[in-house]
Formats: C-alpha cells, sequence, structure tokens
C-alpha cells in the first residue's frame, strides 16, 4: 500500500479542518490551533501547509463570501477529501500500531 | 461608521507582488482580516507591527509565484511524450535500432579517434609563447634543403628591424650526418647513459623558442664553454632529486667535462624538433675556430628566426636573396639565373614544419598533412554510411508511421512541432550512439595507441563539448530530411487508408544505398591499393640483399680505427658470412656534395656520399658493374679512389668513366679532393621508394656510424649473442645494440603502413555499417513485399527465380554504386601513388576483386532474409486478404 505522508503539523491542520467542519478557513484554523493548542501559528507557516496538502489531494477548496472586514476577499473554505480522510486514518492506526506495541513495562516511569 | 484604516502600504504591496496569483486573494482576505481584529484589540502599531512580520513569515516557497509565471505555457509534456513514442518505437523495432544505433557508434567513434589524430597532427608546435611569430629560414633550389649559413641568424637581426631575434642551431653530427651518440656519465654515481639528442645552440635560443628554464640561468650557460644545459627528466635520469646546477657530466672517454648549468622544462611530443641537452656554439666554435663550417660558405646550420608581431614574412623573403650578396659572393650571373628560377631563401612558418615540410635534413621524420587528410576523409565517410542509414530506415518506415502522423495532424500537431518531434527521436538515438561510441573508443583506444604508436587519451573535460556539438550535427545530418519527409504525410490520405510509400522517397533511397556503396567501394579498392603497393616495396629487388643482414651502431670512434681486427675477430663466428662498415646505410639520411670530372669542371651534379669499408658490396650484395670496388692490397684506394652507381656515371655524362679522374667538393673552400674512379656499382635503392635513384658516391674512410654483418644461419639469438661477446672486447663504453636491416628499411614506409592498416580498419567499418543498413532496408523492403511474393508463389513462381528477383534489385544499385566508385578511387589512388617514384601500377583487377567482393558480401548479407522470403508460405500470407 503506498504510503500518506503526513507530517506533524500537517496532521494537526488536518485535524483542525475537520473540526470546524464547514468553517475551515485561514483565519478560523489559526485561531482554532492557537486556541487549542496553546501555541503560536504564523500566517506562512499554516498557508504553505493547507497548500500543500491541496495539492497532495487531501483537501480541497472552494472560496467562499467576501466580508467587509476582509476589505473585499473572499474566504478560501478547505474540507477533507475522502483521499485525506485515508491518510489520517492510516497514520491513526500506525500511532495506535505503535502504542499497541509497546510493552507496559516500558512505560511503568518510576519517579524517584 | 469605522474609519477606514489600512495595513502599511509597502508591505502589503510586496506580498501582492511575490504571492502566487491563485492563493493572493484568500491569504489576503486573512490577513486582512487578522490585521482588523487585532487592530481592534491591540492597537494600529502592534497589529501593524504583527502584519509586517506575517508577510515577511509568508515569503517562502509554496506561496511566491513561479518565476516563469503561473500558468503552465510549457509543453514539456508534449515532450515527454516525443520521447516516449520514439522510445517506443526503438523497442518496437529492435532491429533497427540496433542498425541505426551500432551504425552511428562505430561512425562516431570512427570520427572521434580520427579527431583525436587529427587534433594531435595539428597542434605541432604551438607550444612556444607566440609560436606565430617563428620562422625557419630554408634555402630552396633544385635541391631544397633546412639548412643555411651560419652567420645569416645574426645579420638578420642586425639588418632587419622586423627580426625580433634568430638562433642557429645544428645537432652535433657523426660522419655522414648521422646523429653522433655520445656516452655520457655521472662522475659522481657512475651512472651511464647513451645520449644523441644533443644541439649547439647561439645564446639566443631561448629568446626565439621561448621556453621555460627551470633553474639556472640560459643566457649564461649558453655563454660558457663548459656548460650544459639539460632537460628536465635528463636531470633526474642523472641526479635523481639533487639539485642538479653545477654538477658534472663526463663525455665518452672522459676526454671532457661538462658543468649543468641550467635545466630546461622537457620538449613536448609535438614538436618537430626534440633535444635532451644543449651545448653552445661557443664550444663548438672553440674546438677550431676557423673552421669553414662557422661561415657564410657552410649552408650547415638551422637558422630559426622570431619575426616582430605583425611583420610580414613575405616581404621578407623577397628581400633576403639581394641582401645577402652583401655576405655572399654571387656573380651578376648566377643572381639573375636564381631569380628567374626561383632560387633563394624561404621563409617557413614553424607551425608548417611538422605537416608541410618534406626538405634535404629535416631535424626529425615529419607527418605528411595528405594523411591528415585521407584520415579525415576516411572517418567522416564512415559517419556519412551510418547516417544515409538512419535516413533510410527512418523514411522507408512511414508507413509504419504514417498513422500515429495522420493522428497527430487531426488532433492540431503543427507540421513543426512534428519536424521537431522526428528532430527529438533522431536525437535520442545519437545520444544513445554518443555513449556507445565512447565506450567503444575506451575500449578500443589501447589497440589504437599501440598499432600507431600514439598515447592519445580520452580527456573527458575538453570532449564533452566537442561529443555535444557532434551529436547535434548528426542529429541534424541524419534527421533532417527523415523529419521533413514524415512531416509533410497528409492525414487525409493516410486516414482513408490511401497512404502508401511515394515513388521519389523510394528512388531517393535507392540513391543514398548507391552512395553508400560507392563509398565502401573506394576505401576498399584503396586499402587494396595502397596494401598492393606496400606489398610491391617489400618484395622489389632493392639492389642489395636486405635478409639477414645484422646491423650495430658504431658508437664509439676508437672501433672505426681497429676495424681491420674487429672484422677478422668477428668472422671468426660460424654462420657469418662477411663483415663490413658504413657511415650510411640505405634508408637513412645522406650526406650531399658536388662532384666533377676534373676534365669537365663546369658540370657538377649533386652527390650522396657514404664512407664504407674494404667489404661493404660483398655484406650488401650489391653488383659491380665495371672496374673493381677497395682493396685493402692497393694502398692507393684510401687515398684517392672514388666506387660510384650507375646513376652518378650517368650523369657525369661519360661513357666510360672508370679511370678517369673526378673532384669531390667535399670541403667548400678547401680545394676539392682528387680521386680515380675505380669501379661503377650497380644502383641500388639506398632511398626510399619515394625517391628515383640519386647519384651515390663511395669513399673507403674510417669514419663509421654503422657495423654490418652478413649472416647466414637459423640460430640468430645464438649467433648474435656470440657477436656481442666478440664487439664488447672492442667497446666497453657503450652498450650493445642491434638491429636487422630489413627492420630498419621497413621504417621508411611506417606512414604508409600506418595509413594502410587504418584505412584497411575504416574500409571494415563501412562496409559493416553499409551492411547493416543493407539488411535494414531489405527487412522492410521484403515485408511490403510479401503480398507480392505470395501471388507470384500461388502463380508459380520458383524458389530460384525469386531469390534472383529479390536480390536482383538489390545487386543493380550495388553494381552501379561500383561503377560510380571505380574512376573516383582509380583518380584518387594515382594521385597517392604519386608519391612514390617507383609505383606499383593501379591494375583494373584491383576494382574488379574488390567489386566481387562488395557484392558477395552484400549477399551474404540479404542471404538470411532472401531465403526467408522465398519460403513463405502463401496459403499464411495470404489468408486475410
Amino acid at each position: 500500500m503506498k504510503k500518506y505522508q503526513l507530517g506533524e503539523f500537517e496532521e494537526i491542520v488536518m485535524l483542525t479542518v475537520g473540526i470546524l467542519y464547514d468553517e475551515a478557513y485561514g483565519v478560523s484554523i489559526k485561531k482554532e490551533i492557537e486556541s487549542r493548542l496553546k501555541r503560536g501559528v504564523s500566517v506562512g507557516a499554516l498557508q504553505t501547509a493547507l497548500k500543500r496538502l491541496e495539492d497532495k489531494g487531501y483537501l480541497k477548496s472552494r472560496e467562499g463570501e467576501a466580508t467587509e472586514e476582509r476589505a473585499g476577499r473572499p474566504k478560501k473554505y478547505f474540507t477533507i477529501t475522502a483521499y485525506g480522510k485515508k491518510a489520517m486514518e492510516y497514520t491513526k492506526s500506525t500511532r495506535d500500531e505503535l502504542w499497541s506495541a509497546i510493552p507496559k513495562v516500558a512505560l511503568k516511569v518510576e519517579f524517584s | 461608521m469605522k474609519e477606514t484604516s489600512t495595513p502599511p502600504q509597502f508591505p502589503l504591496r510586496f506580498f501582492r507582488w511575490y504571492c502566487h496569483p491563485k492563493l493572493r486573494n484568500s491569504i489576503e482576505g486573512d490577513l486582512m482580516e487578522l490585521y482588523e481584529e487585532r487592530k481592534n484589540k491591540i492597537g494600529k502599531l502592534k497589529a501593524d507591527t504583527l502584519f509586517i512580520k506575517d508577510v515577511l513569515l509568508l515569503f517562502r516557497p509554496g506561496i511566491i509565484r513561479p518565476a516563469e509565471g503561473y500558468e503552465q505555457l510549457n509543453n514539456y509534456g508534449m515532450y515527454k511524450s516525443y520521447f516516449k513514442t520514439g522510445w517506443r518505437n526503438l523497442l518496437k523495432s529492435k532491429v533497427h535500432a540496433f542498425i541505426n544505433i551500432g551504425g552511428l557508434a562505430l561512425g562516431i567513434a570512427s570520427v572521434f579517434l580520427m579527431a583525436t589524430y587529427v587534433k594531435h597532427e595539428l597542434g605541432y608546435d604551438r607550444y612556444y609563447d607566440q609560436h606565430e611569430n617563428l620562422y625557419r629560414i630554408t634555402w630552396e633550389n633544385e635541391n631544397p634543403q633546412t639548412r643555411t649559413p651560419h652567420p645569416m641568424a645574426q645579420a638578420m637581426v642586425n639588418d632587419f628591424p622586423e627580426v625580433e631575434s634568430a638562433v642557429s642551431l645544428s645537432p652535433l653530427w657523426a660522419a655522414g650526418l648521422t646523429r653522433e651518440i655520445f656516452s655520457i656519465r655521472n662522475p659522481e654515481n657512475d651512472l651511464r647513459f647513451d645520449e644523441s639528442n644533443v644541439l649547439a645552440v647561439d645564446t639566443t635560443f631561448f629568446d626565439v623558442f621561448r621556453f621555460p628554464v627551470l633553474r639556472g640561468d640560459a643566457k649564461k650557460a649558453l655563454r660558457n664553454v663548459n656548460g650544459v644545459l639539460i632537460s628536465e627528466s635528463t636531470a633526474k635520469k642523472y641526479f635523481g632529486d639533487e639539485d642538479p646546477i653545477g654538477k658534472h657530466l663526463a663525455v665518452d672517454t672522459e676526454t671532457s667535462v661538462l658543468e649543468v648549468m641550467a635545466v630546461f622544462k622537457d620538449v613536448p611530443d609535438q614538436s618537430h624538433f626534440h633535444f635532451d641537452m644543449l651545448v653552445s656554439y661557443v664550444r663548438e666554435k672553440s674546438f677550431d675556430p676557423d673552421d669553414e663550417y662557422y661561415t657564410w660558405a657552410d649552408f650547415g646550420h638551422f637558422n630559426y628566426v622570431r619575426l616582430k608581431p605583425g611583420a610580414d614574412p613575405k616581404a621578407l623573403e623577397a628581400k633576403l636573396m639581394t641582401w645577402v650578396r652583401k655576405y655572399i659572393n654571387m656573380s651578376d650571373e648566377y643572381f639573375r639565373r636564381a631569380i628567374a628560377n626561383n632560387i633563394g631563401f624561404r621563409v617557413q612558418p614553424v607551425t608548417d614544419i611538422h605537416l608541410k615540410s618534406h626538405l634535404r635534413w629535416e631535424l626529425e621524420t615529419n607527418g605528411n598533412i595528405e594523411y591528415v587528410y585521407i584520415m579525415a576523409a576516411a572517418a567522416l565517410l564512415t559517419l556519412v554510411i551510418a547516417c544515409i542509414n538512419f535516413m533510410n530506415l527512418m523514411t522507408a518506415k512511414s508507413t509504419d508511421r504514417a498513422k500515429e502522423i495522420g493522428i497527430r495532424k487531426t488532433l492540431g500537431a503543427l507540421r513543426r512541432q512534428l519536424s521537431f518531434q522526428f528532430l527529438s527521436e533522431s536525437l535520442m538515438v545519437t545520444l544513445i550512439a554518443v555513449v556507445i561510441a565512447v565506450l567503444l573508443v575506451e575500449v578500443s583506444l589501447p589497440f589504437y595507441n599501440s598499432l600507431t604508436g600514439h598515447s592519445f587519451a580520452l580527456h573527458y573535460r575538453e570532449t564533452v563539448p566537442v561529443l555535444m556539438a557532434l551529436s547535434v550535427v548528426v542529429t541534424l545530418l541524419a534527421g533532417i530530411y527523415p523529419s521533413l519527409f514524415l512531416s509533410s504525410i497528409q492525414p487525409y490520405a493516410v486516414l482513408k487508408g490511401k497512404f502508401r510509400g511515394s515513388n521519389k522517397g523510394n528512388r531517393l533511397r535507392s540513391t543514398l544505398i548507391v552512395f553508400q556503396f560507392a563509398i565502401s567501394m573506394m576505401l576498399i579498392s584503396g586499402a587494396a591499393i595502397i596494401f598492393s603497393q606496400l606489398g610491391y616495396i617489400q618484395n622489389k629487388n632493392l639492389g642489395f640483399d636486405k635478409e639477414e643482414v645484422l646491423v650495430i651502431p658504431v658508437k664509439n670512434s676508437l672501433v672505426s680505427k681497429r676495424i681491420q681486427t674487429l672484422k677478422s675477430e668477428l668472422l671468426r663466428v660460424d654462420g657469418v658470412v662477411s663483415v663490413s662498415a658504413s657511415s650510411n646505410l640505405p634508408g637513412g639520411q645522406f650526406n650531399q656534395n658536388s662532384v666533377s670530372l676534373v676534365e669537365a669542371p663546369e658540370h657538377e651534379i649533386n652527390c650522396s656520399e657514404a664512407f664504407v669499408d674494404y667489404d661493404f658490396l660483398k655484406a650488401m650484395s650489391i653488383e659491380l658493374v665495371e672496374g673493381r670496388f677497395f682493396l685493402p692490397e692497393n694502398l692507393s684506394d684510401s687515398a684517392a679512389s672514388f666506387v660510384i652507381n650507375e646513376t652518378a656515371a650517368r650523369q657525369l655524362n661519360s661513357s666510360s668513366v672508370v679511370g678517369r679522374e673526378l673532384h669531390w667538393h667535399a670541403y667548400e673552400n678547401d680545394s676539392p679532393v682528387k680521386g680515380r674512379i675505380i669501379g661503377v656499382m650497380e644502383d641500388f635503392h639506398f632511398q626510399s621508394f619515394h625517391h628515383s635513384v640519386q647519384p651515390l658516391i663511395f669513399v673507403l674512410y674510417p669514419a663509421y656510424n654503422h657495423l654490418v654483418i652478413k649472416l647466414n644461419t637459423q640460430d640468430f639469438e645464438n649467433k648474435i649473442a656470440q657477436v656481442k661477446n666478440v664487439y664488447a672486447q672492442f667497446d666497453n663504453t657503450f652498450d650493445f645494440e642491434f638491429s636487422f636491416l630489413d627492420e630498419r628499411l621497413d621504417q621508411q614506409y611506417k606512414a604508409e603502413q600506418r595509413a594502410g592498416f587504418v584505412f584497411g580498419i575504416f574500409a571494415f567499418i563501412a562496409v559493416a555499417i553499409a551492411c547493416f543498413g543493407l539488411f535494414g532496408m531489405a527487412m522492410l523492403a521484403f515485408h511490403q513485399r510479401t503480398k507480392e511474393i505470395s501471388i507470384r508463389k500461388v502463380l508459380g513462381a520458383s524458389v530460384p527465380g525469386l531469390i534472383v528477383l529479390l536480390l536482383g534489385d538489390f545487386t543493380k544499385l550495388i553494381f552501379l554504386a561500383i561503377l560510380m566508385a571505380v574512376p573516383v578511387a582509380w583518380w584518387m589512388m594515382d594521385k597517392w601513388l604519386d608519391n612514390f617514384t617507383y609505383q606499383v601500377g593501379i591494375h583494373p583487377a584491383v576494382f574488379l576483386v574488390s567489386g566481387l567482393v562488395l557484392i558477395l558480401v552484400s549477399w551474404i548479407t540479404l542471404g538470411y532474409l532472401t531465403l526467408k522470403a522465398s519460403h513463405i508460405n502463401p496459403a499464411e500470407t495470404l489468408k486475410n486478404e
């Protein structure tokens, strides 16, 4: 099976797009990540990741309404494609597999 | 209503400029939205800063628009498809791909090897700084020569402002103008070597030949009587890694010791003369300051001049004859005659010497521009044959590709684009061929080097651009016609199923096949004639016996004096028939002077000369026509007797010359040597067959360079060992060396042998490639004629009848090619044979045999295909009709 390539940040973006469902566009995604993960996200990093994910076919976009606070610029909404969903599932399942493969004793960290 | 406050304009404009247009709107929206929000929350100033930060952080790949525009305006996809279809076509017909690529690879490899050779030959004497201003002064008369008087060099610098510097040089000669061999020893560690590349030069040598001097002061060294300059490798040979400056070298029998005063860089391979050691003319003159040799009277030195940049050598040349009367006493009549007959000094560019100069007394055997042309032409023709294969096969396959072309055209491909497609296919084939050619050259270079005596190597940094250029040329040469032809196919004809290979195309292909085979025929018959001439030379009666003659170089002058004792000792060795000695041997250079009968002093003839010993005629099996040869019992023979050859006797214009007195003008100003002609010997070829037999005079005088031993034995190894033992008792200074006379004589025809060999190889390659092509063409032709053959069979044609039919078409073409090639080859080979005075003559049989060979080879090539085609089962091939 072909390997899905999804970086850590890309995975976060994908998940956030999923969370926001129909409301995922640049600013909202940025805010969502910032509020949930307590980390700053630059517009540049986010837009690059979005573009890359769209190029890979994990996300698709549509143009939305233009509002005044956006100086008449349209929003670009993102939704997850079926392929993207597969990629996310693959990433999750590999994580789970790895987690389950860890022997219990290895995680019994004793604080002394 | 809130006032519209905008983010800082400059970053915004910068963002708009760099951002990918597809992303610009939405990202700008995001930025604006964020800006509004931040401004309201944390104030304009902070919002501005953050905005600038965001813009800067957006400046990254993926967001920045591509430099060449974001729409895909290129046709990469289309090019990819060209190569893909091209590749598939190659795979589809592997035989044709093999013929095309293999043929081109062979052709390119040959051109490549030849280019290396040509480059090497053309690159002579370009090593010196400003080599284009270097000239040699030569003397042109009925028997032109390289040597001119010694004072001339300095006189030219003094009298002509355009002559910047000049030098006189001279190799150190032994008797009869053979190079003297010195045994030179490092007295410190007793290392001893034989040296023969020793030149005497003027102090100005390094002004003319701007040659890197590595250590020491060359000028000072050349003023010193006991100074010697040695090359880098010679220094290494004698002194290892020690500093050679100030060390000593002892010459021969320790009579003189030289001091190393400068070291120069080794003379490069591509030079018309080489030297390992230089001594000063000051030294040479010190032995005999009044020697005529250093005056205007003796035309015995090599003079080179360096002209000022921009000076006209022709103008200088025109002035020389009038000018030289200042120094050389010349009667008005002689001067007028000389001018009328175009006799005089010539100013010869040094860079021309290696390929174009074939005068008397060249410092080394030169190359020949003709061979450069011949080789280059042979290699190029081979490549042309390969290109023709490509053209023929590509156009002959047009029926196969017609559908593709038709569809591409209906889908909107322009003719230009289709031509480009086919060109790119030929480029692909060429590139594959080039890669294979490089491998071929790498593999064959060692063989080539060992056969030709060169030491070529592939320098990739130099050759890659050449290869690129060659690929483009070959691509265009082979690909332009097919691409134009194929792209002209009309789609409506193809798609209606009406397309058929045109007659015009067939005729052109036939013409090209004829052309290919004509070239092959020329090369085969050329090689055949070269080989028959070589065979003729090797078997022609030389007038002496060259078999079983052992030649030992006499390096030690003491040997000459004890020659008679040495001879009698050697004769005791069983198997030694006779022993003699001479200054010169057939195949070498001979000194020349004029002779005249005492009774007719005005009738002088130029005569080559040699110092010989009593038994020379016997050892060489030369016949005597009249009179007698030198006899030991006749004491007067050593003082004043000559033996001359028939040509000399004839030119002296007398019915019988034996017993007459002769003047031999051996030393220009001293009175001539007077002597009696005691015998006339039969003409023998003491020079190569390039020349007719010249007058020759033998003098009995012990200045010998060669010991000649006639053997009659089966066991050469043993006899040579015995001879060595005897010889070592007489000369313990030098190493014992020997050669056989026939080998030495073969050396004279080395250039011809090389040419014949290379020509033969090219002929072979050319025929092979042409036959490949023939095979490919026949394959296509027979395939296209399957139905015709089937129907013929159904109607009762016999297999032999069909074979004749199928072979007949191609045989006709080859026959035509042979007919066309014969006159051209005849004419060219006739010109080549003009190089020889003694020619084998072109016999029509050569062409007959070459032609038959060509036809036979082509039949063998076609044999398999013909048999296959004539044995087809009509039921199989016609079942679909």
